[in-house]
C-alpha cells in the first residue's frame, strides 16, 4: 500500500553489529518503556477502584 | 476445453504448481528437525512419523516440480497470487500427516486445522490431550508457527532459487508490502536475519524464565525456544493446555510479552532501527495508532475488570486484563486464564474490547494480523482529513500527512486501499459469526471466537475445539487462511477457479 524501494541514500546505511545490537536494545526498551506504562496505569486504576 | 485455453491455464498454474514442489521439499527437509528433537528425547516411537511425512513431502512436491516446467520469465501478479495460494493449501495438507500420525486429533481435517491455525499464526487448536504431545510434535507445531509468520513461501522460494524474479508478487501474495531492500530475496533474508537475532535472544530470556519458573534445563530450553517462536510470530501455540497459566510466572508472562509486542511490530521497522534510525519508532504512524488504541483498550478492559471485581489488586488486573487485551491486540492469543473463565466471568463489555482489539490487530508487514495499525491510522488520518475539508474555505487545499518511514502526503489511493482491507475483513468476520451462531453456539462466544479467528488470534472462549461440526471447522480454517493472506491470494485463486470454470463448455 505504501511500500518504498529503498533509496540509493537509505541504502547506504548498511546494517553493523554495533548498530543492530542498539537497535534491538533500542526496541526492546521502548517496548519495556511501554509495558512499564501500562503497568502503572493499572497501578493506578486499581487504587482508584480498590 | 479448447487448446487456446489449455495452455492459458497451463502458463498460469505452471509457475504455482512448480514453486509449490520447491516449497514441499522444504517441508520435507524441514520435518527432520522434530527428527532430531524426538531422538533427543528419546521419543523412538515418534520418528518414524515425521520420516513418514518428510517422504510423502518430497513425492508430492517433485510430482509438483516435475510435471511443471520452471518459469523461464518474471511472475506475473495472477502466476504470484496463485503460487502463494495453491502452496498454502499444499503444505498444510502435505504438513498435517505427521500430526495426523501422532494419534492428538480426531480427524484429518483436524490436523489441517491445526497446521493452518499455526502457519497463519493464529493459534486455535483441535489437538487432544496437548498435555501429553512428544517433544518432536510441539516441535513441529511451533516451527509452523514460526515460519507462518515471517513468510514462508517467499523464505523457501528466496532460498531455493537462483534470483527469484518477479518475487516481490510472492511477498504482497503473503500479506506483506514493505520493501526492506531493493530486491526481494534480500528483503526475505533480512526478515530472518531479524527472526533469528531474536530467537537466539528469546530464546535464551524465555528459558532463563522458565528455570526460574521450576522446569529443568533441557524441558526449560525446549519451553523458552516453543513459547519464543510462539510469541514472536504472534501465534499462541503453547506446548500446555492451560497455555501460559502453566507457567504461573510473572516473568514467562512479561518476557513473553516483550516478545510478542516485537513481534507485531512491521519488519520495515526493526530494520530501519537496527540501520540506526532510532527516532521511527516514536514518529512512524503505524507504531501511534497501536500504542493509542492498545493503551485505550487496555485500559478499559482494566477498568470494567476492576469495578466489576473479578480481580483484586493490580498485579491480578495486569496479568489478566493488560496481558489479555495486549495478546489480543497483537493477535497473539496467549493466555493467562481458562477459555471457561472468559466467557464466564469476564461480561460482555470486557469480551467486546477484546473482539476489537483482535480486529484491530498488529503491524502491517509483521507476523501479526487483523487490520493492521497502519490500516487504522490511515482510517482516522482519512476522517480527520475530511472534517478539516468540510470546515475549510472552499477555495482551500487541505492536505494531511503522515510519517511512515518518510513523510507522505495521504492520498486517495491510501484510503481506497485502507478501507477496502478493512471492509474485507469485516465481512469475513461476519460470515464466520453468522456460521458460527448458525452451528448453535451463544452469540457473545461465536462473535469472540469469529474475531480470534479472523484475526488470527487464537484467543478462544471455547468454541474452537475438536466437537466443533466438520464444516464449522473448515469455515474457521478458510477464514483463517484468508485472514492471513489478506484476500488477496485468495480472491485470486477463486477468481481464476471462476473464470475457468465460465471458459469450459
Amino acid at each position: 500500500m505504501t511500500s518504498r524501494v529503498p533509496s540509493k541514500g537509505s541504502r547506504g546505511r548498511r546494517w553493523s553489529i554495533v548498530n543492530a545490537s542498539l537497535g534491538v536494545a533500542a526496541e526492546t526498551a521502548a517496548v519495556v518503556a511501554y509495558l512499564l506504562a501500562l503497568a502503572l496505569a493499572t497501578l493506578l486504576l486499581g487504587w482508584v477502584f480498590r | 476445453m479448447s487448446g487456446p485455453s489449455r495452455r492459458r491455464d497451463w502458463r498460469d498454474l505452471g509457475p504455482a504448481f512448480y514453486n509449490t514442489g520447491l516449497v514441499l521439499w522444504g517441508f520435507a527437509g524441514l520435518m527432520l528437525l522434530p527428527v532430531i528433537v524426538s531422538a533427543l528425547s528419546r521419543e523412538w516411537d515418534v520418528i518414524p512419523d515425521f520420516l513418514m511425512g518428510a517422504g510423502v513431502s518430497l513425492i508430492v512436491g517433485s510430482a509438483f516440480a516435475l510435471l511443471a516446467p520452471a518459469p523461464r520469465t518474471r511472475l506475473t501478479w495472477l502466476q504470484g497470487m496463485l503460487t502463494v495460494a495453491v502452496s498454502w493449501v499444499a503444505a498444510t495438507v502435505v504438513c498435517a500427516l505427521p500430526s495426523w500420525l501422532s494419534g492428538h486429533y480426531g480427524s484429518y481435517l483436524d490436523a489441517c486445522f491445526d497446521v493452518m491455525s499455526g502457519f497463519t499464526t493464529t493459534g486455535l487448536a483441535l489437538i487432544k490431550d496437548l498435555d501429553h504431545v512428544s517433544d518432536g510434535l510441539n516441535t513441529w507445531r511451533h516451527l509452523l508457527t514460526f515460519l507462518g509468520g515471517q513468510g514462508m513461501i517467499v523464505l523457501a522460494l528466496a532460498f531455493l532459487t537462483r534470483g527469484l524474479p518477479g518475487g516481490y508478487k510472492l511477498y504482497v501474495a503473503e500479506g506483506k508490502d514493505e520493501h526492506l531492500m531493493p530486491h526481494v530475496s534480500q528483503t526475505a533474508r533480512a526478515i530472518w536475519v531479524i527472526s533469528l537475532v531474536y530467537l537466539v535472544v528469546g530464546t535464551v530470556v524465555l528459558t532463563l524464565t522458565a528455570r526460574m519458573a521450576g522446569l529443568s534445563p533441557y524441558r526449560a530450553f525446549l519451553h523458552g525456544l516453543w513459547v519464543y517462536m510462539a510469541a514472536w510470530s504472534t501465534g499462541g501455540f503453547a506446548p500446555q493446555s492451560q497455555n501460559i497459566l502453566y507457567y504461573h510466572s510473572l516473568a514467562v508472562e512479561v518476557a513473553g510479552m516483550v516478545f510478542f509486542v516485537l513481534g507485531s511490530l512491521n519488519f520495515g521497522l526493526h530494520h530501519a532501527i537496527w540501520a540506526g534510525n532510532r527516532r521511527e519508532i516514536v514518529r512512524n504512524l503505524e507504531v501511534q495508532a497501536f500504542t493509542v488504541t492498545s493503551v485505550a483498550l487496555g485500559l478499559l478492559a482494566v477498568s470494567d475488570l476492576a469495578a466489576g471485581g473479578v480481580y483484586r489488586g493490580p498485579e491480578a488486573l495486569f496479568r489478566n486484563g493488560i496481558y489479555q487485551t495486549i495478546s489480543a491486540h497483537t493477535t497473539t492469543g496467549f493466555m493467562t486464564v481458562y477459555p471457561a473463565q472468559l466467557a464466564a466471568q469476564w461480561g460482555d463489555f470486557v469480551l467486546l474490547i477484546l473482539v476489537l482489539a483482535m480486529l484491530l490487530g498488529g503491524s502491517a508487514s509483521s507476523t501479526a494480523g487483523g487490520f493492521k495499525g497502519l490500516r487504522v491510522g490511515l482510517a482516522v488520518k482519512a476522517a480527520f482529513h475530511e472534517i478539516r475539508r468540510l470546515l475549510a474555505p472552499e477555495s482551500a487545499v487541505v492536505v494531511t500527512r503522515f510519517h511512515f518511514f518518510r513523510d507522505q502526503t495521504l492520498e486517495d489511493r491510501h484510503v481506497r486501499s485502507a478501507f477496502l482491507v478493512i471492509a474485507l475483513y469485516l465481512l469475513t468476520f461476519a460470515v464466520t459469526f453468522l456460521a458460527t451462531v448458525a452451528a448453535g453456539y451463544p452469540f457473545d462466544l461465536s462473535m469472540f471466537e469469529a474475531a480470534s479467528a479472523t484475526g488470527n488470534v487464537g484467543l478462544s472462549a471455547g468454541v474452537a475445539s475438536p466437537a466443533m461440526p466438520w464444516w464449522l471447522k473448515l469455515v474457521y480454517t478458510v477464514t483463517m487462511w484468508v485472514g492471513r493472506l489478506e484476500f488477496m491470494a485468495v480472491l485470486a485463486l477463486v477468481g481464476y477457479a471462476l473464470q475457468r470454470r465460465r471458459r469450459t463448455p
